[in-house]
């Protein structure tokens, strides 16, 4: 892999634009190798597009306002051979061979065990997350988080278990989808340890616009630690002690698991980190003191057609137990 | 070009009251049954200026709701449903009505001929595109329109992800719709190769005959796929076939092959008549002849050619190996440089000429500047590396814009302020003009420059809301803004038309001094158009010969005889342009309204799953064509008859190719490309799906094949010798034949329903049952149609309209027999052999 | 088939589509090839020094640029023999033969190129 290129924020106009509204998503300011390889592919297209363009449209208007009738001469024909075959052919070729030997090294090819493996899942409307390689080789279970490494390639196996979704970190590299029945591999890479946002790129449903999720990049030691707390996450025998045990179980254990080390028996998200997770409803809301008790309650007006059924007979000291009990679990 | 030409001595005046009394319009309901080219163009168009007004105002809400972040303007069921529509409506029920609208009323005019090849194909097709569209728009009224995206990607628009009946109003209203679009094709194929005027061989035909040519094959070759996968997907739904379902061998991406393999070619459908109506302006605004014809040519050819290989540049993020990839990559590169040569053709022809800038010639430019700026994003996107990145996001959005506004829109509004006095006989003024010129262009690079920003930041498409801490809302604000502007703008454009067409000034014959024979008439036009038609012996008659308007109205060419009765235009030799043929053209109808209502019948029963009644609908619309067919050619011999310019000429039902077996042989280009994607589909999933191979194979048991096989080279041989029994000793001695070949054909149809019944597990069981059924459904399909075929045509024997001289109505169906043979023997080896060999 | 565009048939039309028909074939056997090649694992097989599919799609592009070739030196043999009674048309219909056979060509080896330089199922 290439080292880190930063795009030249050269133009003014576009460097007023990007400047004024910085994106946590912007695939302009790349945040890996995959990311920066094409954007500096765009800034070179752009450059040349920008000249083309200005070319093009100039030879038209001076055709259309001082042209004073040449007539069909072979110098005239010649415009149409010169213009609209050798030109653009020799543009294409170089281009594509350009972009055909870029895109070639930003394919999952195998680099030994040096690659991060992680197996993503898309769900209307959020994403679980699979560490195959846990501590103990045990799988670990968690959704609309990511932890990797920083500075090492990661594969992420991608696939669906519902419509089809894509999975896209744009400061990380490119988009890749997830279809049912097949799973796709997409190689992306952090430069630093650092938080990217990610989202769902493919139309998937009603709430197709919150399916999102956070990367954190980690360094090496620093991600083993982190993943073997994460791997130990389960329900402690003082939090089986709560009220709100009890009613996790019947309520909501037909469809989530509140444990990292067993998936999620329902097409639902597993609710062992919950509490620390940053954002709940799949990347959308900050996770503040309240966000999981007003989720129980009004889901359906936070993000409306979610396939969570409606929690109305719980009362407030119901939630609010339920909340307790994970809340205690991390 | 004497007097003496012009049978009988008719002055212009009693000539022109003669045509006029023959090609009247009946009114009143009588309006239901005229083909007119003319009055369905405007009708096309009109039909399609509503549903872009309608699209347009879904396009104003998705601004409004995009506006500002978690904007609570409208929720997610309407705006998933806002912009299906917004994308469904633009590109199926404005795009391609307008653009066949513009060719049905323009191609006649300017190929020198009096109507289209099928007027009643084109009413028909006029009224499928009412009905189907209605159906489609109409779903809104009730909150149950298509939300599954225009794109329609399964399994999200499959039953159990979308259970309502959004998604099948989509499909049936579009494929009605589609069959519109294929009936218009094939009609235009067969005009601009049979129905031009004398003397206009290919190197004389205006581009935009061209362009529509290469066009009007896309469509028949390019709408088959869709309208199959839209069968396949409705099947799925309506009883679960899972072709597209992976738990039980189907794929999903089999359905994104299909819709792209419609949805690529379908951008340059769009495209390629635009490009067209551009190269008839240009040369006019130039005052100079086309620089570059033959380039021009080519570079039609060959952009329509390519845009079925660039299909998959839609699907660079679903997996395909990177090599493929790259071919589709390379083709979508490729394509860039024959609109590259349009381009410079244009340049060159106004740098031939003494340019001078009328009106449309400001609309040009707007199509100049913006199109090349979408097509530069274009070859950005063709870039495999870079579309991983701006996939599916706002860049592509912006991208699209450019290109189908800029190559499409443009050039649209510079073709209706060129051929407004053309149509209402009026002269455009140019002051509201160019407001609404300035507004909509401003408008336009205001809403969609800035949203390729939008994209590179991150912002996906077809999202109802977004987040304010991801920085999008100034941008969307911005694009917001713009595209109020540019609504205004097109409203003004409108109330600009609708005020010159009531009250603009008179324009003569001519106004802009162009070269194209459609300038030579009186302004409005005539329902006849010439009152004769000329011999023309360059690309721009009018140049050529200025004398040529008088003589035609004067009735010194061909056809300025009026006689029996008869609508006639000359039927030519494709490549030469020598007169070959009188084409007698049919009057109004009832039976394209009557066989459109019956497809209404069948589609709206089909969709609220009344079966019962859709089986009613699809038999009378089954004998309704019967009947439209029985109505066509002539009871007795003919011989040849003055055609002007002392030339004699058989009319069309006594010639060897009329329209009608030009028009049969296209139609099997349709039919065998919806057949080659069938048996692309069935190789596909056996080949890439998972979950195969499935819990059994068809039952190998040759009875079923054998009789199916047996039956169909009977039929075929049946009507071989049934046309030769006409030629040999009359109709009377083919009609035993054609009794034969009755019985054949239901033999061979019986024997293909045996198999999903008896020799293969329940079409539910996996998607190898299903396409296996659906392929037997197909041949069934064809043996079914070409018994009635024996039977119609044995019938027509009887009846007298077959006589060695007339023998066309046994020809097609010894065509159809000899298809249905051929995709017989194939369906048999696809479904017997492959298995034998893969097991 | 008639030797000459100067007698007028619509097979003209098809025979003038040639370049681009025989490149069209040669793009649905390259991607059809891969993606059948992939599906079946010929490209774990080694031949001639490479892995098969790799062969197997660069023999099927040499086919159809040879395939091209004669194409081309057929269509300039028509140019030369447009003449008679329809020699304008005959002449319109042998040089857009020409060119459009320059033009398959030319995209043919654009597309196929990729074949030598890339692993075919990555």
């Amino acid at each position: 892999m290439k080292t880190t290129r930063r795009p030249r924020r050269l133009l003014p106009l576009v460097a007023l634009a990007v400047a004024g509204c910085a994106s946590p998503l912007s695939t302009l300011e790349p945040a890996g190798p995959a990311a920066s390889e094409i954007a500096l592919l765009w800034w070179v297209m752009f450059w040349a597009s920008l000249a083309i363009l200005l070319v093009t449209l100039g030879l038209a208007l001076i055709a259309a306002l001082r042209a004073t009738g040449h007539g069909s001469t072979t110098r005239n024909r010649l415009l149409v051979i010169g213009g609209g075959v050798l030109w653009p052919t020799a543009t294409i070729t170089g281009l594509i061979v350009y972009a055909v030997y870029s895109g070639q090294h930003l394919m999952a090819v195998p680099v030994g065990e040096r690659a991060f493996q992680i197996e993503i899942t898309g769900h209307q409307f959020w994403w679980e997350v699979r560490y195959p390689d846990g501590p103990d080789g045990a799988t670990i279970h968690d959704a609309n988080e990511i932890h990797i490494p920083a500075g090492r390639p990661v594969d992420v196996h991608i696939t669906t278990e519902d419509v089809i979704h894509s999975f896209w970190v744009p400061r990380l590299g490119g988009k890749l989808d997830a279809i049912p029945g097949i799973t796709n591999v997409l190689r992306i890479e952090a430069d630093a340890p650092g938080t990217y946002r990610g989202l769902c790129a493919e139309f998937c449903g009603a709430q197709h616009a919150r399916m999102g999720f956070v990367v954190y990049a980690h360094e090496e030691e620093a991600l083993a630690e982190e993943l073997a707390r994460i791997a130990e996450i389960a329900p402690a025998p003082e939090a089986q002690e709560l009220d709100g045990a009890a009613l996790f179980e019947a309520e909501c254990a037909t469809c989530h698991s509140a444990d990292t080390a067993s998936r999620s028996p329902g097409p639902a998200p597993n609710l062992a980190r919950v509490a620390e997770r940053s954002h709940i409803a799949a990347g959308w809301f900050p996770n503040d003191s309240d966000a999981l008790r007003r989720w129980v309650r009004e889901h359906q007006t936070l993000k409306p057609g979610n396939l969570m059924p409606v929690m109305d007979h719980l009362s407030d000291e119901e939630i609010d137990a339920v909340a307790a009990y994970l809340e205690a679990i991390p | 070009m004497s007097a003496a030409d012009n049978d009988g001595g008719r002055s212009p005046v009693e000539l022109h009251r003669e045509l006029e009394a023959i090609w009247r319009n009946p009114g009143g309901l009588g309006r239901l049954t005229v083909v007119n080219h003319s009055v369905i163009g405007i009708r096309f168009m009109i039909a399609g200026a509503i549903f872009f007004v309608i699209g347009g105002v879904l396009a104003m809400l998705i601004r409004a709701q995009l506006a500002t972040s978690d904007n609570a303007f409208v929720g997610h069921e309407a705006y998933n449903q806002i912009f299906t529509m917004h994308g469904t409506v633009m590109m199926f029920l404005f795009a391609i009505p307008m653009i066949e609208g513009v060719a049905l009323y323009l191609l006649p005019k300017v190929l020198g001929a009096r109507d289209l090849a099928f007027p009643r194909l084109s009413a028909f097709g006029f009224l499928c595109l009412v009905f189907g569209g209605s159906i489609v728009v109409g779903s809104m009224l009730f909150g149950l329109a298509p939300d599954s995206g225009w794109f329609m990607y399964t399994p999200l628009s499959s039953r159990e992800f979308t259970p309502g009946i959004n998604a099948d109003i989509w499909l049936i209203g579009i494929t009605f719709v589609e069959v519109s679009a294929v009936a218009i094709g094939i009609e235009l194929v067969v005009t601009i190769l049979k129905i031009r005027t004398a003397g206009m061989a290919l190197h004389r035909m205006p581009l935009f005959a061209w362009a529509m040519l290469v066009t009007a094959f896309m469509i028949v070759l390019g709408f088959p796929p869709l309208i199959l996968g839209a069968i396949m997907l409705e099947v799925e739904r309506a009883f679960d076939w899972p072709f597209f379902i992976a738990d039980r061998g189907g794929d999903a991406l089999l359905w994104q092959h299909l819709f792209w393999l419609f949805g690529h070619p379908e951008v340059y459908i769009i495209f390629l008549p635009a490009t067209g109506l551009v190269s008839l302006m240009i040369p006019t605004f130039a005052r100079h002849p086309f620089v570059g014809y033959t380039a021009v040519v080519v570079a039609l050819i060959a952009t329509g050619f390519i845009s079925f290989a660039l299909w998959v540049h839609h699907m660079y993020v679903v997996g395909i190996p990177y090599l493929a990839l790259v071919f589709f990559s390379a083709a979508s590169m490729l394509v860039a440089i024959p609109t590259a040569v349009q381009f410079f053709a244009w340049i060159a022809t106004l740098w031939a000429g003494r340019p001078y800038m009328g009106l449309p010639m400001l609309y040009l430019f707007g199509f100049l500047f913006t199109f090349v700026f979408g097509g530069l994003t274009g070859v950005m996107l063709a870039l495999v590396p870079f579309d991983w990145q701006v996939h599916d996001t706002h860049f592509v959005v912006a991208h699209l814009h450019y290109v189908l506004v800029g190559g499409f829109v443009f050039p649209l509004l510079a073709a209706a302020y060129y051929w407004l006095p053309l149509i209402s006989g009026r002269n455009p003024n140019p002051r509201l003009g160019h407001l609404a010129f300035w507004l909509i262009f401003i408008g336009f690079h205001v809403t969609f420059f800035i949203m390729h920003f939008t994209g590179l930041m991150g912002m996906p498409r077809r999202v109802y809301t977004y987040h304010p801490a991801f920085g999008w809302d100034l941008f969307n604000l911005i694009s917001s803004i713009g595209g109020f502007v540019m609504s205004a703008g097109f409203a003004l454009f409108f109330i600009d038309i609708i005020l010159q067409t009531l009250h603009g000034r008179r324009a003569r014959r001519n106004p802009w001094g162009a070269g194209t024979l459609e300038w030579g008439m009186s302004l409005p036009p005539k329902l006849y158009n010439f009152a004769s038609l000329p011999e023309v012996s360059g690309r721009d008659p009018l140049w050529d010969r200025p004398e040529l308007a008088a003589e035609m109205a004067g009735g010194h060419h061909y056809l300025g005889i009026p006689r029996n009765n008869w609508q006639e235009t000359l039927g030519v030799d494709a490549v030469t342009g020598r007169p070959d043929q009188i084409i007698i053209l049919p009057g109004p109808s009832w039976y394209p309204f009557l066989g459109a209502a019956a497809l209404l019948v069948f589609f709206f029963s089909f969709l609220v799953q009344l079966y019962p009644l859709a089986i009613a609908g699809a038999a009378a619309a089954t004998v309704i064509f019967m009947l439209w067919g029985w109505a066509n050619g002539l009871k007795v011999d003919q011989s040849a008859l003055p055609a002007g310019h002392g030339k004699h000429l058989l009319p069309h039902p006594a010639v060897s190719d009329p329209p009608g077996w030009w028009g049969t042989c296209i139609t099997f280009v349709a039919d065998g490309t919806l057949f080659a994607c069938l048996l692309f589909g069935y190789f596909f999933l056996w080949a890439v799906a998972p979950g195969w191979p499935p819990p059994s194979f068809i039952d190998p048991d040759p009875l079923i094949p054998a009789i199916a096989v047996t039956a169909l080279i009977a039929g075929a041989f049946t009507a071989h010798r049934a046309v030769h029994a006409n030629a040999a000793s009359g109709p009377g001695a083919a009609i035993p034949w054609q009794i034969a070949g009755l019985l054949a054909g239901l033999v061979a149809c019986g024997a293909y329903i045996a198999i999903p019944l008896y020799a293969i597990a329940p079409p539910t069981t996996h998607a190898y049952h299903a396409t296996v059924a659906l392929m037997a459904i197909y041949g069934a399909f064809h043996a079914g149609v070409a018994a009635l075929l024996s039977l119609h045509s044995g019938l027509r024997c009887a009846a007298g309209y077959v006589s060695p001289q007339r023998s066309l109505d046994l020809r097609v169906a010894r065509l159809w027999w000899g298809y249905t043979a051929a995709i017989g023997a194939i369906i048999v080896l696809a479904l017997y052999a492959i298995p034998a060999v893969a097991t | 088939m008639t030797r000459s565009p100067a007698i007028a048939s619509p097979v003209w039309l098809a025979v003038a589509s040639g370049g681009l028909i025989i490149w069209a074939s040669s793009f649905v056997f390259l991607y059809a090839g891969l993606s059948i090649g992939c599906a079946l694992g010929w490209h774990h097989v080694t031949l001639l020094g490479a892995n098969a599919l790799t062969v197997l799609l660069a023999a099927l592009w040499l086919v159809h640029l040879v395939l091209q070739g004669c194409f081309q030196w057929y269509a300039l043999g028509l140019w030369k023999r447009a003449t008679g009674p329809n020699e304008g048309v005959a002449r319109f219909i042998a040089g857009i033969t020409c060119l459009i056979a320059a033009t398959g060509l030319a995209s043919t080896v654009f597309i196929g190129a990729a074949v030598l330089v890339l692993p075919p199922c990555a």
